[in-house]
């Protein structure tokens, strides 16, 4: 109950900053008319009509009046029938501007659609108004996907779904969306969901500490087994234990978060774990956190009213979950600066670990080229090894062969001079011959004189001879 | 299999399991839980609720002469949970990486998903790279092998895939990241490679035969018994998931694993 004048509070300061705002936009008629309707389809309920009738009418009135009434009349459960309108007027959530901006982001087009679409089918797959090709999935697609426009940091976060669809089993998916705007803005849930999720990592962090004060078997258990809230209780917040618990039961925990505030899920939350002590004393790690997602409702199962009525039985004070708060935020400071000097570390390693590496590098390197080099001297001196003996081997012959040609000079000498003594010799010898040959020759052309000279002679006698021939002749001829 | 059954069986009970600590990373809506349920229960659950936040398993494995438990965290995929991520795989000794073979992006967040854990996680944790729903692009291509003969096998897996073909026809069936491809950058990266199907069970098991094959399993006996990162106490073993059909499903592949999940 202090929850819910806190919130009071709060909603009335609001409304007097924004009087165009009205709270509830239904007239009388229509309540009554709707009040009417209900009463006759639930005619069976034991149900107060005439209060809900008149916290319809006057929703602030009455519960100014008597706060501790809608608390009790909560705990009995607002009837199945009115449940949607009653929602939206707890929620104050009735608002034609909005529903027009719904109708507008229709039209345009979600970066997350793909996303969406993908989990729409995953979203209460059981549940027969959810099917493939039901009207229900298209309206969670709509409500889902317009707010992922309406609330660009939050965009879609998977979780949401499972808040949308028991808005849906109540109400239009416009008059959802608007329910869905007031639960994520007023009620605080927006944490939840946006990227850092920093309320939800708050509401664990208050939930763990509650459950210290109130149940701390349980915590110490938890603790000894290694479980943290994380583990569990991420989607006991994230969806309103919608994923996987009964709806009849999330229909009372939502019609209790609208009343008092989101604070009441950590009240249902230590009321489940209450009224599961000693089993969940009895299960280790292992069994522990299927226990813990998909049998603590076991109890409740057919007692809803006894669920809200334990939860309510939890004490919960603005006080104590803002010391919490307190305690988190000095908490988160502390841890921030931690992980900031561990960063820096981290950060230092990591350079440290590439100069290592570098250097290894270069350690490397030097050493090939340290093998390398060693390698070359090595046939270096090898091949110097060669050379000397190359050269060795080339002085000897150059030896040899000074020897050699030293010793050729003389004989060359000695055959030279023979060979001139030679072609003197036959010089000589042909000297000789000239001069005989000469002899010889003079004696031919003494001959040839006296041949010549008889020759002439004999000229002559044949002159002698013929002229004494021709004179014959003419002897004769004339004769 | 009943051979190995009966080895499970009271021998087994003596012997203290090998707990081995798992992860299962990967880009939502791949298969992550799907895959697990396969592995652990032996069940496919069309539309399965997305993760929110993690879910832990358990399932006992048989490889050789001894008994390995795995505890398996399956996490959320959707990137907004990415900062829970570390609490699970911090004391990790395997990771299960799974990406969509029809989902080209979904590659890239698993190789972004390596990169962390080479950086952040244990030095020496045993990373599985394992490309899911190969059962969406393997039907073409099973049918027109099935025209020309088959072997027995065959003409079984050829029955269960025209019976899932029904529910399939809306899914577009092309492939987005070649086997060559995600095959190539697991082994450049030192990883395990997959292609699983948590629809028909196909590969599921050999997942995690081979990663049990490749943990050095003495020395996480050694160094980390009754130590484990979750705080549990060396008292469980509460649960026994090696009911009989889980048995006889995990026989027929044993000819091939050797490992008698």
């Amino acid at each position: 109950m202090d929850l819910l004048l806190a919130r009071l509070d709060a909603q009335n300061s609001a409304l007097e900053q924004d009087p165009k705002r009205r709270a509830t936009s239904e007239t009388s008629s229509e309540i009554d008319r709707a009040v009417g309707h209900a009463k006759e389809e639930s005619a069976s309920e034991d149900v107060d009509w005439d209060y809900w009738g008149s916290l319809m009418h006057d929703y602030n009135g009455v519960v100014k009046k008597n706060p501790k009434q809608l608390t009790v009349m909560i705990q009995k459960g607002v009837p199945s029938a009115i449940r949607g309108l009653i929602w939206q007027l707890l929620a104050q959530s009735k608002d034609a501007q909005l529903e027009a901006t719904y109708a507008d982001l229709l039209k345009e087009t979600s970066s997350h659609e793909k996303q969406i679409q993908r989990d729409m089918s995953r979203t209460f797959p059981n549940h027969e108004y959810f099917q493939a090709e039901g009207l229900g999935q298209e309206s969670l697609f709509n409500v889902v996907k317009a707010y992922s426009l309406y609330d660009a940091e939050v965009g879609y976060c998977q979780g949401l779904s499972f808040v949308v669809g028991p808005l849906l089993l109540n109400m239009p998916d416009e008059e959802a969306f608007c329910v869905l705007v007031k639960m994520m803005s007023s009620y605080d849930m927006r944490g939840h969901f946006t990227p850092d999720m920093n309320t939800l990592q708050l509401r664990l962090y208050q939930f763990e500490q509650l459950m210290e004060e109130t149940v701390p078997l349980v915590h110490k258990h938890f603790l000894n087994q290694g479980i943290r809230s994380t583990m569990y209780a991420s989607q006991w917040f994230m969806t309103l234990f919608a994923y996987k618990f009964p709806l009849d039961l999330v229909f009372r925990i939502y019609d209790t978060l609208l009343v008092e505030g989101v604070e009441s899920l950590l009240r249902f939350a230590i009321a489940l774990l209450k009224a599961n002590h000693d089993q969940i004393l009895n299960h280790d790690f292992e069994t522990l956190i299927e226990f813990l997602k998909n049998g603590l409702f076991e109890p409740y199962k057919n007692d809803a009213s006894m669920f809200v009525k334990d939860a309510y039985n939890v004490k919960v004070t603005p006080k104590k979950l803002a010391q919490y708060t307190q305690k988190y935020q000095a908490m988160i400071q502390r841890q921030q600066a931690e992980l900031a000097a561990e960063e820096s570390l981290r950060e230092s390693n990591r350079q440290l670990s590439m100069h290592v590496r570098r250097l290894e590098g270069s350690l490397h390197t030097l050493n090939k080229e340290h093998v390398d080099l060693a390698k070359e001297l090595i046939s270096r001196k090898v091949e110097m090894a060669q050379l000397q003996d190359q050269n060795d081997v080339l002085l000897q012959k150059v030896s040899d062969l000074t020897r050699m040609v030293d010793a050729q000079g003389k004989e060359v000498e000695d055959r030279y001079k023979e060979e001139i003594q030679a072609v003197m010799e036959k010089n000589v010898e042909l000297v000789r011959k000239n001069e005989q040959a000469d002899e010889q020759c003079s004696l031919l052309e003494s001959l040839l004189i006296d041949t010549k000279m008889k020759y002439a002679e004999s000229e002559n006698e044949r002159e002698s001879l013929a002229r004494k021939l021709s004179d014959l002749k003419k002897a004769l001829g004339v004769a | 299999m009943s051979q190995a059954n009966d080895a499970a069986g009271p021998a087994a009970s003596n012997m203290k399991p090998v707990q081995v600590k798992l992860v299962l990373l990967g880009e939502a809506a791949v298969g992550k839980s799907s895959l697990v349920l396969r592995f652990v229960n032996d069940e496919f659950q069309l539309n399965k609720e997305p993760t929110i936040g993690a879910a832990f398993l358990t399932q006992k494995c048989r490889l050789e002469d001894k008994v390995i438990k795995f505890e398996i965290w399956d996490t959320a995929g959707q990137e907004r949970f990415h900062s829970l991520a570390p609490m699970y795989y911090r004391n990790a000794q395997a990771a299960v990486i799974v990406y969509d073979v029809t989902k080209a992006s979904s590659l890239e967040k698993a190789k972004s998903w390596v990169k962390e854990l080479q950086r952040q996680a244990n030095p020496n944790i045993v990373i599985a790279l394992t490309g899911n729903k190969v059962d969406l692009v393997a039907n073409r291509k099973n049918r027109t092998n099935n025209d020309g003969e088959v072997d027995e096998d065959g003409e079984q897996d050829a029955q269960e895939i025209d019976e899932d073909e029904e529910d399939d026809e809306d899914y577009a069936i092309t492939r987005q990241v070649p086997t060559e491809e995600a095959s190539a950058y697991a082994q450049e990266s030192g990883l395990l490679f997959f292609e699983t199907s948590a629809k028909n069970g196909q590969g599921v098991a050999e997942v995690f035969t081979e990663i049990a094959k490749k943990i050095p399993l003495e020395h996480i006996l050694s160094s980390s018994r009754g130590a484990r990162a979750g705080g549990v106490n060396g008292s469980n073993g509460r649960v026994d998931l090696q009911n009989g059909a889980n048995g006889q499903r995990l026989g027929g592949q044993q000819e091939k694993g050797g490992c008698a999940c």
